[in-house]
């Protein structure tokens, strides 16, 4: 599993007023806060899944947290540009 | 020598065809068989690019919007594998909710295994979509 983004780049940029913002974000740190919440309702989550488990939903409430966190580790290398007349919103997961 | 080439020389032994048109031919197979023969590619695509630029044949607005998305193609195999969590009787009611928009498809079908070749596939993809004041392009890279 690759190692999620530790750095998200926002840059925001407004061209009527020259004025250009560059914000390096710690989102290691919300995976941190994310990671401790997870392991604190894991019990939960495996009791929703017990109750879950005659409707047939039990496999989707096991592996919901495995894929999302799969998913988050994917986003190395995420960017988003968005121009507009005015203004510029770049978006880069580091 | 293929079986192609040899026809070819066989009807201008014949007097079938001129020498010209021998050569044309011969040539037009030969650029055939070398697109035939390119390997196919090894490495599977990293991005998919998605970029909305101003369409240049739309008369010029001030609302000028560029959009220019990279995104992993691990991101969307990570995506494609949230399928596997359709529970049996959700699969039902989405198969009928495409079937009802025209589109044909069991999303049952669409496997774990089956998407690297799916994601190796993406090579080919390019598409260009020209409309009203926007201009999209979506390619892998």
């Amino acid at each position: 599993m690759n190692c999620p983004p530790l750095l998200l780049r926002l840059d925001i940029a407004k061209t009527e007023k020259h004025r250009h913002t560059v914000l390096w974000l710690p989102i290691f740190l919300a995976w941190l806060i994310l990671a401790a919440i997870l392991l604190a309702i894991s019990p939960v989550i495996i009791l929703a899944a017990l109750v879950a488990l005659p409707f047939g939903w039990a496999r989707t409430v096991l592996l919901i947290i495995p894929l999302v966190c799969n998913v988050i580790c994917n986003l190395h290398g995420m960017e988003i540009n968005i121009e507009r007349k005015d203004s510029v919103l770049f978006l880069s997961f580091k | 020598m293929s079986d192609n080439q040899k026809r070819i020389l066989d009807m201008l032994a014949e007097g079938k065809i001129t020498a010209d048109e021998a050569q044309k031919l011969l040539a037009a197979i030969g650029s055939g068989g070398d697109e035939a023969k390119s390997p196919p590619p090894t490495h599977s695509p990293k991005y998919l690019r998605v970029v909305v630029v101003p369409n240049p044949d739309a008369p010029e607005t001030d609302d000028v919007k560029r959009v220019n998305v990279r995104v992993p193609v691990a991101l969307i195999r990570a995506g494609i594998k949230f399928t596997s969590l359709i529970p049996a009787e959700a699969s039902d009611q989405v198969n009928e909710a495409l079937k009802e928009k025209g589109i044909d498809f069991d999303v049952r079908n669409l496997k774990p295994e089956d998407l690297e070749e799916l994601i190796m596939a993406l090579h080919d993809l390019e598409v260009d979509v020209q409309h009203g004041q926007e201009k999209v392009h979506v390619y892998v890279e």
